[in-house]
């Protein structure tokens, strides 16, 4: 039988190091199969913010969230709004992040898995480089997370 | 001591086991302390009206569980029947997730 508890508060989760000041994120899964991808956006600006050098290696069908032929089409509903939400595509999104944070994002494309999906034609600013190199920026990191699966 | 940082995005509609919940508790059995974190479709367990697994994270004490306040208000989830859980933006998630002795798995 499980006894009720009370939550630990603050402090008391044990949690006892200190904040990491470099984050890996390794992106594995199809951008559009879940809202995986606005989770990490929103994880994203909220780590950039707050300082951290973030380094982000895509792989799989992750790879197209840079491609520079993604496109939306204008809100259908209201073609003349004001409005920017809905006009936003991924690697525009990127795209804004790489040029507001300079020194602390970098953005990685995995080389095999962008060719075999057709992904070749990348936005400027990302940097291809060959599936073998993905360790050598995950341990350069001090705090990693993978999202989804390839 | 780790402590684990166990995302589960998954609901059970879609998992016939959820992982998330089923690590979450191992983990604390062996002694670690874990913030179980529902996102995304996992928030979804919330709106059962009995969720076994996720009753006893809730009852463990190496257990804190936190439900992505984005995602509950996406899904119009409430917090009403789970007193235990606590709803948390990016941001804290991100602080948990930045702690060096925090070890995180996505599930």
């Amino acid at each position: 039988m499980l006894d009720t508890h009370t939550p630990p508060q603050d402090g008391q989760t044990g949690q006892t190091g200190r904040q990491a000041q470099s984050l890996f994120l390794g992106l594995m899964g199809s951008p559009y199969d879940s809202d995986w991808t606005t989770t990490f956006f929103r994880l994203l600006d909220d780590t950039l913010a707050r300082g951290c050098e973030v380094s982000v290696w895509t792989c799989g069908n992750a790879t197209s969230i840079t491609s520079r032929l993604m496109h939306r089409d204008p809100d259908p509903i209201h073609p003349d709004s004001p409005s920017q939400t809905c006009s936003h595509s991924m690697p525009s999104l990127v795209t804004r992040y790489l040029g507001k944070y300079p020194g602390n994002l970098r953005w990685y494309v995995c080389r095999y898995c962008m060719e075999e999906r057709g992904a070749t034609q990348q936005i400027d600013g990302v940097e291809i480089k060959l599936p073998f190199s993905f360790t050598t920026y995950l341990n350069q990191a001090e705090q990693s997370l993978v999202f989804g699966t390839k | 001591m780790h402590h684990y940082l166990i995302v589960e995005t998954q609901s059970a509609l879609a998992s016939k086991r959820l992982s998330g919940i089923s690590l979450a508790l191992e983990a604390a059995e062996d002694g670690s302390q874990v913030s179980l974190w529902l996102m995304q479709d996992g928030t979804q367990a919330l709106q059962s009206a009995q969720d076994v697994g996720l009753e006893a994270c809730c009852a463990h004490a190496n257990i804190r569980v936190f439900a992505d306040a984005f995602a509950l208000n996406q899904r119009g989830i409430s917090l009403a029947g789970w007193p235990q859980v606590e709803s948390a933006g990016i941001d804290v998630f991100a602080t948990r997730l930045l702690s060096t002795d925090t070890r995180p798995i996505w599930h």
